[in-house]
């Protein structure tokens, strides 16, 4: 590569001192606040976003201006922003970087993000098992408050917010944002069918906009440095560097950002490549919600599009790397644990499916074969039950059409690509009770 | 959803049909107009829509995804399918599901008869197995209510009884615990549900798909009591079973089958068969004499009606300060059930320890009442055992008895013969009526035409009226559900603004007519046609005024005395203790 | 035990009924007395003026939630597919070797308390576990033993782990 890496954030993030307000404003942070209380409009400031082209990095990728346009018109007050760092997803770790790295940055975002959607009030979740990123936030808050940036009428804009920060449950399922409201709101983590969305009845039925860690740490960013810039990297659709968790069978796991379209390969090269002596099997491009990338496909651009062609979603930005030593009969089996144990229980295809999905991989990948006893099936019936080979495709299809939320949908989608990837692996399996890598029964 | 209901249309295509509704429909509701019926489980009539089941999918064109029609809104042209393939497979997918982890005790369960699990395993064409079955672990049955049984393992978690104890009662003692796979709807207290403040109303039970909630049964000990020749056994038929038992055995609801059940129960074995609209009669007179002594300033208005025991709960937990107001009056059963072991006992000289008194009651809280520690005189329980409509219904059909086929026969004398309004106790409204007639007659009114109290009538969700009686104007209010019910304690609690005098509330929607212990499928028309028809029974009946009933004279003149005299204060008073909603 | 009462109203006192913080409480009594029993659930639904189930129905969803006996320090292994595919199940074996126990048991000084299940949000340093509030990272089997041993002299010692 010729040109250096476009990387705001991490080149943000390498700052010294970035964990007190001082250092903070010595790093050049607090001025798109500034710039935009001082010298804009709640209109000005959507526009500026609108404009840049920001699309939500939670998921979804809805661009992050409309939702904002969507708040400040659906009514109110009051309005609520609402921090979603509850990522709970394998993989999914960089909002905690950023979070640990640069509160006061999230905080601006957060900020920007109350400004622009005529909210009052914000709350941040944080997920309890990161209680460093946690304490972080809490004392930035603090400091934060006693430099007068929180409370009333903050630098005489005549725009007051403040916020509260809210320990995350750490529960898998409250990533959904509809069950994450109702975390917040001390409920069970239950998902709400949508409409009505959040940004028209999310906290307490009032107008929320809610979003992820990584897009409020690009707000300010984006109001700092002008739309313009922030349009020239990456791709046209959706412009801006995405950071990634990259994990898995790597050399050196951790956060790596590049711009978006940038191929998977690339920043698995980044992180070291594959392991001495391996090579990759699959890549989850998005995480456990994502659907494989077999090896031939590295190349396939970190886009919304070209990997909804190929099957896959971006997600929330977390990378898995798997070598061909891992047998995928038995990932795929441990995907259907982690999703049976973080279902939420409200509906049956994702409680009792998930169920299902892992006892057929269970019983014909490690757990039962150990305890010496065959898989049995259909012994004395009249009929024999279709066996496993035919049922799950139907079964991850149920789950895909019928779940109640995105995440009971997505249950099935890597399992399912792998069953596609990997059908002879699959096969040996079923058919033969054998597994060609000797991972399984080892 | 249903809200924005306006007066616009929409169209739709729904399996091809074209098809005009109003917009908010739901497609469930679209899909009945052209009598087509979506399976579904979770959902029930009234209830705000929870969409866990799934089991109602549909395919809508243009998306990817199918949509749960109950809490689907149609929109502009819409093209809906119900039974496409993909409907059918994934359906059938959501119904396997369900079946891997429910228990195979079909032939065993409370709900072989009728079990909604089975019904949708019909209509989804399931005829053999995806999965071999995987039964839950770790779940245990909860014994621990002297009313309600709920079992874990067959639940299959769509909600339904958490709505109507929440939304419904109010009463909030069950609720969806644990995540995932473990999730279970059950009583969060130490001590089970029978710890919590759970009233027994059985309104769960009513609203459960398969067999996960029931009442305790009693039906064993039942049989071992009818066998043994040392025992009078005494049955006692509430005025609401006789219109509802039928349905246990296919008649419509609403056909009065007095007669029969009394010719079933004597061949059961039953030595005596009488009639709980006799002590109805009995407690309407009580309890007059006590609105008169209070209206006199003898203790707090409004008086509130004793007669149903979940609601009584009700009050000790949740409104303990609000006691006072509850008449000191037993409920018809347990005046019966005394009555029984003092005054018919010494009557045909009977040891009142070898009596045993049966109610068969259309209520799953009698059987918590009946074991109240109040209801005992000298060890011996006022009322031995309690049999709900469907136990009753099972111990008919147990004994092989052709129930349609028999002869009507009349109750035993002497406490067979019950007022009109006596038998209206078994339907909201009917409690005042009797009692207001009482207060009438004692302070020397005459009769008056039942269409006096047709504001009382109906299954509204609180009547209000006032009613002239000599030189006073009552107010009184009735309400049937305990939601509405605590709408009206609140009411009193904030120092009764609207000057009531006389409150009726009961635990169930509906009165008896809608009671726990009734047919499954207990819908508003079928308690609507219940109650229309205790009211036919009321009309017929040539004894109008409770006090008019000559047996009950017989009763004072022989054995009580006068009313609110001390013999009747001993055997037909009680009392109440305030309880705590949290441990 | 007076004293934990106190503490307790002490905590929901602050939170001034709003249902809202229903969890933070939680949090914040469960930080105070290590676990949330059955009486202290009731104080809770009381403070706040919500039924039981709510409450207990909130306790029982979230997994940070500790309802029964309180282990001093409670183990939680990464189930997430990074730790699995990065070797979580020999780390797993090694823990319930050197405790003796099996998965959600503890161990008969109710000093370690084994939980599996969720995903830490460490998968940059598979696989991963937490002892009470502290993260390891990036463990072998056999480091378990060491591990465990210091983490509880600690204790011994008067310090926090």
């Amino acid at each position: 590569m010729s040109q250096p890496l476009p990387r705001p954030l991490l080149d943000h993030l390498s700052q010294p001192g970035l964990d007190s307000w001082e250092g903070y404003r010595k790093a050049g942070g607090g001025k798109a606040l500034e710039k935009a209380l001082t010298g804009s409009t709640p209109e000005g400031v959507r526009a500026d976003i609108l404009a840049s082209g920001l699309r939500g990095r939670g998921g979804s990728a809805f661009p992050t201006g409309e939702k904002l346009e969507a708040v400040a018109r659906a009514g109110g007050p009051p309005r609520y922003v609402l921090m979603n760092g509850e990522e709970g997803g394998p993989g999914g770790f960089k909002d905690r970087y950023l979070l640990e790295g640069s509160p006061f940055l999230i905080l601006e975002g957060l900020l920007l993000a109350g400004f622009a959607s005529e909210a009052g009030h914000g709350i941040c979740v944080i997920r309890r098992s990161a209680p460093e990123a946690l304490g972080r936030f809490r004392r930035s808050v603090e400091q934060l408050r006693a430099a007068g940036w929180l409370g009333a009428d903050i630098m005489g804009s005549g725009f007051s917010f403040d916020l509260t920060v809210e320990i995350g449950a750490g529960v898998f399922c409250c990533g959904e944002e509809t069950a994450l409201l109702e975390s917040v709101q001390g409920r069970r983590g239950h998902p709400h069918p949508r409409p009505p969305y959040p940004s028209e009845q999310g906290f307490q039925g009032c107008p929320t906009f809610v979003a992820n860690v990584e897009t409020l740490a690009n707000l300010p960013l984006i109001v700092d440095r002008g739309p313009e810039w922030f349009r020239g990297i990456g791709l046209a659709d959706e412009p801006g560097t995405r950071l990634f968790g990259v994990s898995g069978h790597v050399k050196v796991p951790g956060v790596y950002e590049v711009p978006t379209g940038t191929p998977v390969g690339d920043v698995l090269a980044l992180a070291g490549g594959p392991r001495d002596g391996e090579r990759f099997a699959a890549v989850l491009p998005g995480g456990a919600v994502s659907a494989f990338l077999p090896a031939d496909a590295l190349d396939t651009p970190l886009a919304a599009d070209s990997l909804a062609a190929r099957g896959s979603c971006l997600g929330s930005g977390a990378i898995i790397a798997f070598s061909d030593r891992c047998c995928f009969v038995q990932v795929a089996q441990r995907l259907a644990a982690f999703f049976e144990q973080e279902s939420c229980g409200k509906c049956t295809p994702c409680r009792e499916g998930t169920k299902k999905l892992r006892e057929m991989l269970e019983s014909v990948s490690s757990a039962k074969r150990k305890n010496g006893s065959e898989p049995r099936r259909g012994a004395g019936k009249e009929v024999p039950p279709p066996r496993p080979a035919a049922i799950l495709p139907l079964l991850i299809e149920t789950l895909a059409r019928t779940s109640a939320c995105g995440l009971g949908r997505a249950v099935g989608t890597a399992i399912g690509s792998a069953l596609t990837l990997f059908p002879d692996e699959f096969a040996a399996h079923f058919q033969r009770h054998e597994c060609p890598k000797h991972v399984c029964w080892s | 959803m249903m809200t924005g209901r306006g007066g616009a249309e929409v169209n739709l295509v729904l399996n091809g049909f074209p098809l005009r509704v109003p917009a908010g429909t739901t497609i469930l509701e679209a899909a009945r107009r052209i009598h087509v019926t979506i399976p579904r489980l979770c959902s029930l009539p009234g209830r705000e829509h929870h969409g866990s089941c799934r089991v109602c999918v549909v395919e809508v064109r243009g998306r990817d995804d199918l949509l749960p029609a109950c809490e689907t809104a149609v929109t502009e042209g819409m093209v809906v399918e119900t039974n496409s393939p993909v409907v059918r497979r994934t359906r059938r997918m959501l119904v396997e599901l369900l079946l891997a982890s429910h228990p195979e005790d079909c032939n065993t369960c409370d709900r072989s008869r009728i079990c909604e699990l089975r019904r949708l395993a019909h209509e989804t064409g399931i005829r053999t197995r995806y999965f071999e079955r995987g039964p839950k672990e770790g779940f245990f049955p909860d014994v621990t209510h002297p009313s309600i049984v709920r079992d874990p393992n067959k639940c299959l978690l769509c909600g339904r009884c958490v709505h109507i104890c929440r939304e419904v009662q109010t009463v909030e003692a069950i609720g969806f615990m644990g995540r995932g796979g473990q999730t279970q709807v059950a009583s969060p207290f130490a001590g089970g549900l029978g710890a919590s403040p759970c009233v027994g109303c059985g309104q769960c039970v009513l609203s459960c798909p398969v067999g996960a909630l029931h009442e305790q049964h009693d039906l064993d000990a039942i049989w071992d009591v009818l066998a043994d020749p040392t025992r009078t056994v005494i049955a006692q038929v509430a005025p609401a079973t006789r219109v509802s038992l039928g349905e246990e055995f296919d008649q419509p609801p609403g056909t009065a089958l007095t007669g029969q059940i009394v010719a079933a129960l004597r061949r059961l074995g039953f030595r005596y068969v009488f009639d709980t609209s006799f002590a109805a009669d009995l407690v309407a007179l009580e309890e007059g004499h006590e609105l008169i002594s209070r209206l006199q300033g003898g203790g707090p208005l409004p008086l509130i009606s004793s007669c149903s025991p979940s609601m009584v709960k009700f009050v000790e937990h949740f409104f303990p300060a609000q006691l006072p107001h509850l008449s000191v009056c037993k409920s018809p059963q347990q005046a019966f059930g005394a009555l029984a072991k003092t005054w018919l006992a010494q009557r045909r000289s009977l040891d009142p320890c070898r009596v045993v008194v049966i109610s068969i009651m259309p209520c799953t809280a009698k059987k918590f009442e009946a074991a109240r520690p109040e209801m005992k005189r000298n060890g011996v329980p006022d009322v031995d055992f309690v049999l709900t409509n469907r136990e009753v219904a099972r111990l008919i059909r147990e004994a092989g008895i052709d129930f349609a086929a028999l002869p009507e026969e009349p109750f035993d004398s002497p406490m067979g013969s019950a007022s009109g309004p006596g038998t209206l106790f078994g339907t909201s409204g009917g409690m005042t009526e009797a009692t207001l007639e009482t207060v009438r007659s004692l302070l020397g009114g005459s009769p008056v035409g039942p269409e006096e109290y047709a504001p009382l009538r109906g299954l509204g969700e609180v009547k209000r009226a006032a009613f002239r009686i000599g030189d006073r104007l009552l107010p009184v209010a009735v309400a049937s559900g305990l939601g509405n019910a605590r709408a009206l304690l609140e009411s009193i609690k904030a120092g009764n603004p609207e000057g009531l005098a006389f409150i009726e509330l009961m635990g169930c929607p509906g009165g008896c007519v809608g009671g726990g212990g009734q047919s499954h499928g207990t819908s508003f028309e079928v308690r609507s046609m219940r109650s229309s028809a205790l009211h036919r029974e009321h009309r017929g009946r040539p004894i109008r005024r409770p006090a008019d009933n000559p047996a009950l004279q017989t009763l004072y003149d022989e054995f009580l005395g006068k009313p609110g005299g001390l013999k009747s204060r001993d055997i037909l008073q009680t009392r109440y203790y305030p309880r705590s909603k949290y441990w | 035990m007076a004293d934990q009462f106190e503490t307790v109203r002490g905590i929901i006192a602050r939170f001034h009924q709003d249902r809202n913080h229903l969890i933070q409480a939680m949090y914040e009594i469960q930080d105070s007395l290590g676990y949330i029993s059955d009486p202290i659930m009731a104080m809770v639904a009381e403070g706040f003026g919500i039924a039981k189930s709510e409450v207990a129905g909130v306790a029982t969803f979230y997994p940070h939630f500790q309802l029964k006996a309180k282990a001093r320090f409670v183990i939680r292994c990464c189930s997430g597919v990074v730790c699995e595919i990065c070797g979580n199940a020999d780390l797993r074996e090694a823990v319930r070797k050197a405790l003796r126990i099996k998965d959600g048991e503890m161990t008969r000084d109710g000093m370690f308390l084994l939980k599996v299940g969720g995903c830490l949000g460490a998968c940059d340093k598979a696989p991963a576990m937490m002892i009470n509030e502290t993260l390891y990272g990036g463990l072998r089997p056999e480091d378990i033993p060491d591990l465990l041993q210091r983490v509880a002299r600690r204790e011994l010692a008067g310090g926090k782990a």
